[in-house]
């Protein structure tokens, strides 16, 4: 993936199961790595844009990552927040 | 001058209503309705639409949404219907509680409309009242500056309140009716006729809602009678038999089997399959080269095609009746609920009021389809739209372009209701259920 910064890296084994997610550190950064009901990845910022709590624990819907804390759910191709109580959407990074 | 032959004279062979499996496909007798006039106010009058809501969308089941969208405990989603927004929310044991969506403290929503989410309780935004997800207040910050919240039993007079719900074709179903009758006396017949399509192992492939500008009713009606598609889809022509239509009334609902790739006894060409009547030959199993018979039994080819492969085939072909290996079985479930059904696929229309305008509605477009295993499956986004700002294909495109100006001329002073004949027992029937909910006019 591109990180948070310049460049590719190596955000670890392409090994997570449909629909599930995980918090790896990629570089210094922590970045959110999911899998989607029909086996695409994606790398998001690891925090809820709402109340900056994790994301990890949330659920993948469809295209879409449900906040375990609020319900906020945001589109994992873009970041882009698809509803309240988040308004501001969250980081996605090419995978 | 030689005479043509009248082809709606020539009966369309259909299945033999003891045929051993699948959906009953003999003819229900026809109820007599009478002739009179359907008054165009129901159409147009804003008081008409208070009545419907007092006497009929507070009283019927009525459709929350797709369970496959909430499989685990704590997944949600939000479903409007007029001016009242509902939560179905997964319990731990895997019933689905519904509510409304209302804190009883200031009256915010506690979810987005047209939503879904997850969490493991609600809080809502405003104040931070919470509730289990069964509908047990949890908590309110400060409660000690209420007074009057003070006493023991204040909690369970401050739950959420709930609807009665029910499952059924993988589809929860709801009702704000605290009476009335259960989900499935409600249903009738319709569980019965249905199950061996197997809905419930469908799979959700697209989902719209779009905001037409008509009422409700005028939407329904539009897809409750055939006699519109020489007018409207006279494209179809070629491949669908608008004449040789069985209506059926069942109970409060209703339904037609409308024969498929066969030509309508208006299409002129009765001797040579049309470029469409090919397409459906390939699509179903038959090859178009090789198929000598009548235009008119390639529906019958089909049939056969798909008997033949029955036992090794996603689609449910080997409990469906013949007739339905080729035919549009098309139901609906009063008031509001559409089905197309095919053997591979239903595409769903759910027709909602809107909160407060006789004029306008919401069409939910729903699609299904048996999917095999392999295939991988992703639930759609839910993508709302304006009237007339994206295509729904070419046949509801027509329909959607027409609905608008009928609406518009149900106004006029010079209108004096719906004159409805044979082909439209349909709708003739949905105005005589409605009246037993909302009255006389």
């Amino acid at each position: 993936m591109s990180g948070p910064t310049e460049g590719w890296f190596d955000a670890g084994a392409a090994d997570l199961a449909l629909s599930s997610l995980q918090c790896r550190m990629v570089g210094e950064s922590r970045v959110l790595i999911v899998r989607d009901g029909v086996g695409s990845y994606f790398a998001v910022s690891p925090d809820c844009s709402h109340a900056s709590l994790p994301l990890e624990g949330g659920r993948v819907r469809g295209s879409a990552i449900l906040c375990p804390h609020h319900g906020a759910r945001f589109d994992l191709r873009s970041g882009r927040a698809l509803g309240p109580p988040a308004w501001t959407g969250i980081a996605s990074w090419p995978v | 001058m030689a005479t043509a032959f009248d082809w709606k004279q020539r009966p369309l062979q259909r299945v033999a209503p003891d045929h051993p499996t699948g959906t009953p496909a003999g003819k229900f007798p026809d109820p007599d309705l009478g002739t009179d006039r359907i008054p165009a106010a129901r159409y147009t009058s804003p008081e008409y639409m208070k009545r419907e809501w007092t006497n009929l969308w507070s009283k019927v089941w009525l459709l929350g949404g797709r369970e496959e969208l909430i499989p685990e405990s704590g997944d949600w989603l939000s479903h409007e219907v007029g001016s009242e927004s509902f939560i179905f929310v997964r319990q731990p044991d895997g019933a689905i509680k519904g509510f409304f969506n209302v804190c009883p403290h200031r009256g915010n929503r506690l979810v987005p409309k047209d939503a879904s989410g997850f969490s493991n309780s609600f809080r809502c935004g405003y104040h931070h009242w919470e509730w289990q997800t069964d509908g047990a207040l949890k908590n309110i910050p400060d409660r000690e500056t209420f007074p009057q919240l003070q006493a023991p039993d204040t909690n369970c007079k401050l739950g959420l309140k709930e609807v009665r719900t029910d499952s059924w074709g993988g589809f929860v179903w709801f009702t704000m009716n605290k009476d009335g009758p259960s989900f499935r006396e409600y249903m009738g017949v319709i569980p019965q006729h249905l199950d061996p399509y197997k809905f419930e192992a469908m799979k959700l492939i697209d989902w719209k809602t779009i905001r037409w500008d008509c009422n409700w009713k005028t939407s329904v009606d539009a897809f409750n009678e055939t006699y519109h598609v020489q007018g409207i889809h006279p494209e179809l022509l070629s491949w669908l038999d608008d004449w040789n239509v069985q209506i059926d009334c069942l109970g409060i609902h209703n339904r037609y089997l409308v024969p498929f790739t066969t030509p309508s006894p208006r299409y002129e060409d009765q001797e040579t399959p049309s470029a469409m009547m090919h397409g459906f030959a390939q699509l179903h199993g038959v090859d178009p080269a090789a198929y000598e018979g009548q235009p008119r039994e390639l529906r019958l080819a089909i049939q056969r095609a798909k008997r033949a492969i029955q036992n090794d085939s996603i689609y449910p072909y080997a409990a469906l009746n013949d007739d339905q290996l080729s035919d549009d079985y098309h139901y609906m479930i009063f008031p509001n609920v559409t089905m197309n059904i095919y053997g591979e696929t239903m595409l769903m229309f759910v027709s909602r009021p809107h909160p407060t305008d006789p004029d306008k509605m919401f069409f939910d477009l729903l699609n299904f389809a048996h999917l095999s295993p392999e295939t991988p499956h992703q639930l759609p986004d839910h993508t709302i739209y304006d009237h007339g700002q994206i295509s729904l294909g070419q046949v509801l495109d027509q329909d959607a372009h027409n609905l608008p100006i009928v609406q518009e001329g149900m106004h006029s002073a010079a209108y004096d209701g719906l004159i409805l004949g044979a082909q439209e027992l349909r709708i003739r029937h949905f105005h005589k259920i409605l009246e037993d909910y909302v009255g006389p006019d």
